[in-house]
């Protein structure tokens, strides 16, 4: 194939998330610490004694977190429960955004224009700020169960942010019922019901697919956002320090937790911070050139 | 439709849109617990208690109690009052401003920056070889780096510009308390932007290739008109027009930004301000912040629309034949 008809935005897209996704799914495989196993002192190999967070070297090839946990496993890990999310998140909006984008593509007028309102101002609201409070209220890292506390977010970003997926399906909707294959259709006596199943889904997977994968990227910016806010899936636990101050411990590996502990020491081991903050970009960074790539080579 | 009843539809619609935003911002209180209806709300950000393994659990007879004191709250003249004690409308008048000069400049920023890229992008770059898709996965790589990367990579390059080579920024990289000035704005500022103005050039370089295969842009081209005649004097104003449509889309993403950069260094906005309400369970705060930030997005809403009927007289055609908001 020549080198300019390959299709650089997939491609590039593809092989940052295929490698994402080889090293999370075989990371039992690979010589990683384990994600829990912290150490209080580090003999470096020039004989000083180190305490954590310990810098990147002498075996923490990304350094470790102030417990004296492995950075880079607890990274891999934590992607085991935060790519999950992000793609039930966008899963969920795409469901959504598809019902409600068909039904105000596809009802009589009066409902459809209420539905295009709707959907135009919850494009508009920052879905953060419904979500900050839902999530703050239900707190559902605080039960204990990972899935319970996935499926909590995933409903929660899933209802606050369809607006955009809704409108992307009744516009490529409106878009395919202006085709003369519909008119065709509509003129041979085919029903509503008949052109929707029979001629207009067929043409939604693809804005469905590239939907769901920019989607994922947004859900996790807004994953990354919520853990500034103290608002993560892997939970946490606080106790009181000999201050009487709030001292936050985090378990569960998993990425908003760990930017959420890494913020307090951004200035003083920005590594903590910056690691997490680059797994978030260049896995945002995958999801939409992934999505960018697949509607050039379908939409054009 | 007239023109009269297209806006009267519209003021219904927004009407209906400000209730549909009371009715949610509302409604966490039926996931409220025992310890999160104690009252006066929570001085303290974290209760250890509070922290402890709990199971969810909703409580749907509080929403009805909930939504009548808050309408005879409204009612009264009042949005509440802050867990502070003060009035909100008064913590509005000391907090939004700062917020929405930093949103207000880092729109105007985007929406003019993007637009002229979008230009050079169409124009200059998308005829060198190899140049467009650079330009493209430029803009790809920026719209995926969330402000607070930016923000932080931000303020390390000052500290760092400091301890290495001693430049001294001032105080920009701490958090400000209290009222500030225009030029303690620029850090926040530039961090939401640069999100903002990739995103606009994105959809702005889109655009300006929609209108080429146009009939008065090839006109124009078999006339011999310059491409860079051709797309200021025929191609800029549609795609302005259309580029309007964006304007209130950016305004929620640097609102969720601004969230964000407030929140985690201090800045005093009113978004800043709605964590820390939210964290202590205020929903008089998160509903009054709700209702401010839809009813600016309606405003916007609203003069894009006006401008678009405006610049085009088919857009004005089919507003008052009957579009939506």
């Amino acid at each position: 194939m020549p080198l300019r008809k390959v299709n650089g935005y997939a491609l590039t897209g593809g092989l940052i998330l295929a490698s994402i996704f080889i090293v999370v799914v075989f990371a039992d495989h690979l010589p990683l610490r384990p994600p829990l196993q912290w150490h209080r002192l580090l003999i470096r190999e020039d004989g000083m004694v180190a305490v954590p967070p310990f810098k990147p070297g002498n075996g923490f090839i990304l350094g470790s977190d102030y417990m004296g946990r492995d950075v880079l496993s607890r990274l891999i890990y934590g992607a085991r429960l935060t790519l999950p999310i992000a793609l039930s998140v966008a899963l969920a909006r795409m469901v959504l955004g598809v019902v409600l984008g068909g039904m105000a593509a596809f009802l009589p007028a009066w409902v459809a224009g209420r539905i295009k309102d709707f959907t135009k101002v919850s494009t508009g609201i920052p879905a953060l700020l419904f979500a900050t409070i839902f999530l703050w209220v239900i707190r559902p890292w605080a039960t204990g169960d990972q899935v319970e506390s996935a499926f909590w977010f995933a409903l929660i970003l899933g209802l606050t942010g369809w607006g955009r997926t809704a409108d992307l399906i009744r516009r490529r909707i409106e878009t395919l019922l202006g085709r003369p294959f519909i008119e065709a259709a509509v003129a041979a006596g085919a029903n509503r019901w008949r052109i929707l199943v029979k001629h207009i889904a067929p043409h939604l997977t693809t804005t469905i697919i590239i939907g769901l994968v920019l989607e994922a990227a947004q859900s996790l910016i807004m994953l990354g956002q919520l853990a500034l806010f103290g608002i993560v899936a892997g939970g946490y636990q606080m106790f009181s320090n000999s201050s009487d101050r709030p001292y936050i411990v985090t378990y569960q590996p998993e990425w908003g937790t760990m930017l959420m502990k890494s913020v307090e020491a951004v200035w003083s081991h920005p590594h903590l911070f910056l690691y997490v903050a680059v797994a978030f970009f260049v896995t945002i960074l995958g999801f939409n050139l992934l999505g960018e790539g697949l509607r050039r080579k379908w939409e054009g | 439709m007239t023109r009269v009843s297209t806006v009267a539809h519209r003021i219904t619609t927004a009407m209906l849109l400000v209730l549909t935003v009371i009715l949610i911002a509302n409604l966490p209180i039926v996931f409220f617990s025992e310890d999160m209806l104690a009252s006066p709300p929570r001085a303290y950000m974290y209760n250890l208690e509070m922290f402890q393994e709990r199971h969810v659990e909703l409580n749907i007879s509080l929403y009805p109690e909930r939504l009548k004191s808050y309408f005879s709250m409204l009612a009264d003249g009042t949005l509440g009052k802050t867990v502070e004690g003060r009035l909100i409308t008064r913590d509005f008048i000391k907090y939004l401003p700062t917020t929405y000069t930093i949103v207000g400049l880092a729109m105007l920023i985007s929406i003019t920056l993007g637009l002229a890229l979008g230009f050079i992008g169409s124009v200059f770059l998308g005829h060198l070889r190899g140049v467009g898709p650079i330009y493209m996965a430029l803009t790809t790589v920026t719209v995926s780096a969330p402000e607070f990367v930016l923000l932080a990579l931000l303020r390390v390059f000052l500290v760092k510009a400091y301890s290495n080579w001693g430049i001294d920024f001032g105080h920009l990289y701490y958090p400000v308390l209290g009222n500030v000035k225009l030029g303690d704005h620029l850090i926040p500022l530039i961090s939401i932007s640069i999100v903002a103005v990739a995103y606009v050039a994105r959809i702005s370089t889109g655009f300006f290739d929609s209108v080429g295969p146009q009939d008065y842009i090839r006109t124009a081209k078999s006339k011999g008109v310059r491409p860079f005649r051709i797309v200021s004097g025929h191609a800029l104003k549609n795609v302005f027009v259309d580029i309007l449509d964006a304007v209130p889309g950016v305004f929620g993403l640097l609102i969720a930004s601004m969230m964000v950069i407030e929140h985690l260094y201090g800045y005093p906005g009113v978004v800043g301000r709605f964590i820390h309400h939210a964290h202590r369970f205020s929903l008089d705060y998160v509903t009054a912040v709700a209702l401010v930030v839809t009813v600016t997005y309606l405003l916007l809403d609203g003069v894009t629309s006006a401008m678009q009927g405006w610049l085009d007289p088919r857009r004005r055609e089919v507003q008052v034949r009957g579009g939506a908001v």
